[in-house]
């Protein structure tokens, strides 16, 4: 038989070869699927030496893994691997923004408020200047418990930092007003009665102003 | 320099006939086409997915292309004892490994070209082109040219495919030059600490042509580093020419 007949049988051998495993493999990894997915992740430096000079490619494929993993977990509660993955692709990528709201928000979901606040303090120590993180970890506590005192004390930090959401100390106001730290939250209604020029929000802090300072 | 652009232009010719080019070409399509595809299911990160993988896949690919054409083509001139026709010729043994090197500059520049056209038409089929991409192309290309100047040399020493591990290792340990020089600073041992910071300073450190994170990031590029680090990279090659010269004018036919 000469080489012109046996290289695409050779080829065709290959292809059908890796078909076949890929399909044995699909079977296999069906019947391992309620078992634990990510026990663990490998140590998070090594990922960094693994990734050499692609670190923002591969924390982009394990985010890739971090959404089909959610979406498949996401009834069934077994949600223990998104920390650990989550934590190596922010350490891959720390300026990954989107993989911290998303991330803390799957966390949320899952009822890991504390991983979700974890996650999101590592990107506030890792972006001290950026009002985004402590912002978010204010929103995340509000919508997932209700530890009005604690999401305050994050919108409050959030507010003092130079690219602040406007609204960040309006809402620390109201959570330090929820959580019944009146003078906390009239200090910062005060504050923003001094600094806007917008004639509602004028309006509304002394309106709220009296009704704080008429409570008990 | 007639010689030299006789011989780069063969060489051109001969890496053009080649059938890794094409391979690595259809690679970079397939990379670039994936990333697209991993970019829409991405949960709207579309633009970073693409530029990311894109990057990457230039930067590896034509890595790996020089690495493989750097090591294999002057060990097929020595298998095919080419190299003594041309060495019969009035041509100067550092005029051979010169011209095989611009030869092989010049087809990287080639593929990185090609590439870096899918990646920009991508990227804006996206419609998020990363800024300063020329720059980026430009500095993957410097690296490949590294690599394939570090294939050269390797393989006027040993044999063609330790060379290429070499070279590869080369790639990985320049990437990694930010953690030795950490891992230096933090040793407690004199000794450690002196070795581990000669060494980050006489390796090449590939990391400083990595701009890929701050391009995307909308960071701004560090041109100074950029441009320090393209200086350092194009004196090591130097280095490297010479040195390669000098064992091969030393080499017996």
């Amino acid at each position: 038989m000469s080489w012109r007949l046996l290289t695409p049988f050779w080829l065709g051998l290959l292809v059908g070869g890796y078909a076949l495993t890929q399909v044995a493999l699909a079977g296999w990894h069906q019947a391992v699927r309620p078992m634990d997915e990510y026990p663990t992740m490998p140590p998070r430096q090594l990922s960094q030496i693994v990734a050499g000079g692609h670190k923002d490619t591969m924390a982009d494929l394990l985010y890739l893994n971090f959404l089909t993993y959610f979406g498949r977990h996401i009834r069934d509660a077994r949600t223990h691997g998104l920390m650990p993955l989550l934590q190596t692709i922010t350490d891959l990528d720390p300026d990954f923004k989107w993989a911290y709201e998303l991330g803390a928000l799957a966390l949320g979901d899952s009822g890991r408020l504390e991983e979700a606040v974890a996650l999101l303090d590592k990107g506030a120590r890792l972006h001290p200047l950026d009002a985004w993180y402590p912002y978010q970890t204010g929103l995340t506590i509000f919508f997932y418990s209700e530890a009005y005192l604690r999401a305050a004390r994050y919108f409050d930090a959030a507010s003092k930092l130079p690219n602040a959401p406007p609204e960040a100390p309006y809402f620390a106001a109201r959570m330090y007003a929820n959580s019944g730290q009146k003078e906390l939250a009239i200090a910062i209604w005060r504050h923003a009665l001094k600094t806007t020029n917008d004639p509602t929000t004028k309006k509304l802090a002394e309106k709220t102003i009296k009704r704080l300072e008429a409570l008990p | 320099m007639a010689k030299l652009r006789t011989i780069a232009w063969a060489t051109l010719r001969e890496f053009l006939q080649d059938r890794i080019l094409l391979v690595t070409l259809a690679f970079g399509l397939l990379f670039l086409i994936g990333s697209f595809y991993l970019g829409e299911v991405s949960a709207d990160q579309n633009a970073k997915i693409v530029a990311d993988f894109g990057l990457s896949g230039i930067g590896s690919l034509s890595a790996l292309c020089a690495v493989f054409l750097g090591a294999s083509n002057l060990a097929k001139d020595f298998e095919r004892k080419t190299v003594f026709i041309v060495m019969s010729k009035p041509i100067a043994r550092w005029q051979f490994i010169a011209g095989k090197f611009l030869g092989l500059a010049a087809t990287l520049a080639l593929l990185v070209t090609l590439m870096g056209g899918m990646f920009v038409a991508i990227s804006l089929l996206v419609g998020a082109l990363v800024p300063g991409w020329p720059l980026l192309l430009l500095l993957a290309w410097l690296e490949a040219v590294l690599l394939g100047a570090v294939a050269i040399f390797f393989t006027l020493l040993t044999a063609p495919l330790l060379s290429m591990v070499y070279a590869l290792g080369f790639y990985l340990l320049g990437h990694q030059m930010p953690l030795v020089k950490a891992a230096a600073e933090q040793a407690e041992n004199p000794l450690f600490k002196t070795l581990g910071l000669a060494w980050y300073h006489l390796f090449p450190n590939l990391a400083a042509l990595d701009l890929k994170h701050q391009a995307v990031y909308g960071l701004g590029l560090n041109l100074t580093q950029a441009a320090m680090g393209a200086l350092y990279v194009t004196g090591f090659i130097v280095m490297l020419l010479a040195a390669s010269a000098m064992v091969f004018a030393r080499r017996e036919f």
